[in-house]
């Protein structure tokens, strides 16, 4: 192959490769970790209740093609278990490299599960995709518990930024961009272009409303305005799918990457409001958190972790001394 | 033991503040052989790194082919993400449950009473349930809603389990009105 033609690859290699603080993946774990593993503690009641009452899979998903037949209680009990367990780990850094694997793998297993009774969830897709990622990342260099032990034992802990903590945040930010333009091709090979004009959006709407109103549910609380007004749901539609088909190209610019995930945030709440639909995942922001410097939040998680531990250091202060002894008659 | 903090400047420009308990151990003298084979160690990381992202991006991708297939699946935790694409026409179909008072009077039986999870999982049950064993799913209800009734339901004598294909216009209108029924079964609500 001639040297030109491999000269843009080297340079998407490089720019892959370019350096970044640890202490960036560091918050990223602790965010999406979280996020993941409070997921994981809603559902497991859920879970453990279907496969109590022997429901059989209706489409069989993700871990559970391979599962031979429907799993046990017990065996839905054990990842969980293991779930939790890993989770926990994976948020606080504890050995890291093989808590994080192994909570990647439960989660994949208990949401693919959860997705096998004829009704994915799209919202948890890219949670467990953004997982994965940080399972075989070094997401635990910096702010856990591996880090602190380290530093105790006296072993280098990272300082500049580097290779290693760059790439995984990038593959973040491109994997959800992936999701949105994939959505946007979606509606285009379904309805073409003219999906942006409004009328698929406000029949959208209008279905989902509809259904909602014969299973006893609320539309959403703007759903009847955008209905009503062709020109607003006109507007959405133009702006969501420039939006989706746009993603890939905000890749190229920092604060491109920055607006395009606030407008993208914004949408999922515009969703909430007009048709009630909750993606948990976008809606509390954490799906975009690689698209911003999350590791100026670590000092206010340390400010508090360094009070508590203030608090209760004085406290044991307390309880050690002596009483005062008793002066005079 | 000491803190030692230092400024260093980020690939993105910004100046951050790297913290550390201890100073790396760095050898007076460099050893070639050892930087040698650290350098191999980043160089084969970097690579593997480069691999990983490659091949779970793709993976992520591919679903995209469902797009143009004659029955297109979509899958977990790879999806070709098709909600709000599938075409609406005038009309929707729906599969749901309807509770008949002595009167006569028709009451909205909600999805919580019907199956487990949400709203859109329950639906996609009834729809099956309804037309693979119809009379069994409609006790199944009537239990249910014999067993813990709102306030709303407790007159509720009897089920109907209906597929209707509803007037899109009709909804926002403020009336849903059914271009054609059909009633799979109904089951009296034991009391």
């Amino acid at each position: 192959m001639p040297r030109a033609a491999l000269r843009p690859l080297a340079r998407l290699y490089a720019a892959w490769l370019s350096p970044m603080p640890a202490a960036r993946l560091a918050a990223l774990r602790v965010l999406i970790g979280g996020y993941a593993l409070v997921r994981v503690s809603v559902l497991f009641v859920f879970v453990l209740r279907r496969a109590a009452r022997g429901d059989a899979l209706v489409h069989p998903v993700g871990v559970m093609r391979l599962w031979p037949g429907t799993p046990s209680v017990a065996a839905l009990s054990a990842v969980i278990l293991v779930a939790a367990a890993c989770g926990i780990a994976f948020v606080a850094g504890f050995r890291y490299r093989l808590a994080a694997p192994l909570f990647a793998g439960a989660l994949l297993t208990i949401l693919s599960y959860f997705n096998s009774f004829g009704m994915i969830y799209h919202s948890d897709q890219l949670m467990v995709l953004h997982t994965t990622v940080l399972a075989f990342a070094p997401a635990a260099d910096a702010f856990s518990m591996d880090a602190r032990r380290r530093e105790r034992a006296g072993q280098p802990t990272p300082g500049q930024p580097h290779a290693r903590y760059g790439w995984p945040v990038r593959l973040l930010c491109v994997l959800t961009v992936s999701v949105y333009a994939l959505s946007g091709v979606a509606k285009v090979s379904a309805h073409g272009f003219t999906w942006a004009l409004g009328e698929a959006l406000r029949a959208q709407i209008g279905k989902d409303a509809l259904r909602k109103q014969l299973l006893g549910e609320g539309a959403g609380i703007l759903g009847a305005w955008v209905w009503r007004n062709a020109w607003l749901a006109t507007g959405i539609g133009v702006a969501t799918l420039a939006m989706e088909l746009g993603a890939p190209l905000v890749l190229l610019h920092a604060r491109a990457r920055r607006v395009w995930a606030a407008f993208a945030f914004g949408m999922h709440w515009g969703i909430l409001l007009i048709m009630g639909i909750t993606f948990r995942y976008q809606l509390c922001g954490v799906a975009f958190a690689s698209f911003f410097q999350v590791e100026r939040l670590l000092p206010l998680l340390t400010a508090g972790r360094r009070r508590l531990e203030r608090s209760s250091t004085e406290q044991e202060d307390r309880a050690a001394k002596p009483p005062r002894a008793r002066t005079g008659s | 033991m000491s803190s030692r903090r230092s400024p260093t400047s980020g690939h993105d420009g910004h100046s951050q503040e790297v913290v550390g308990s201890s100073a790396p151990h760095v050898p007076h003298e460099p050893d070639t052989e050892l930087a040698s084979d650290a350098q191999d160690g980043v160089a084969f990381e970097t690579k593997l790194a480069a691999l990983f992202s490659a091949a779970l991006l793709a993976v992520t991708l591919a679903p995209i082919a469902q797009n143009w297939a004659e029955a297109p699946a979509d899958g977990f935790p790879f999806s070709y993400y098709p909600m709000f694409s599938h075409p609406v026409g005038e009309t929707y179909r729906v599969t749901h449950v309807v509770g008949l008072d002595a009167d006569g009077r028709e009451h909205v039986i909600p999805y919580g009473y019907l199956g487990t999870g949400g709203l859109n999982e329950v639906r996609v049950y009834v729809e099956r349930a309804a037309h693979q064993h119809p009379k069994q799913f409609c006790e199944e209800v009537a239990a249910r809603l014999s067993a813990r009734p709102s306030d709303d339901l407790r007159h509720v004598r009897e089920l109907v389990v209906r597929t209707g294909a509803y007037v899109m216009e009709s909804f926002y209108a403020g009336a849903i009105q059914a271009r054609s029924q059909r009633e799979h079964v109904k089951c009296r609500v034991p009391r």
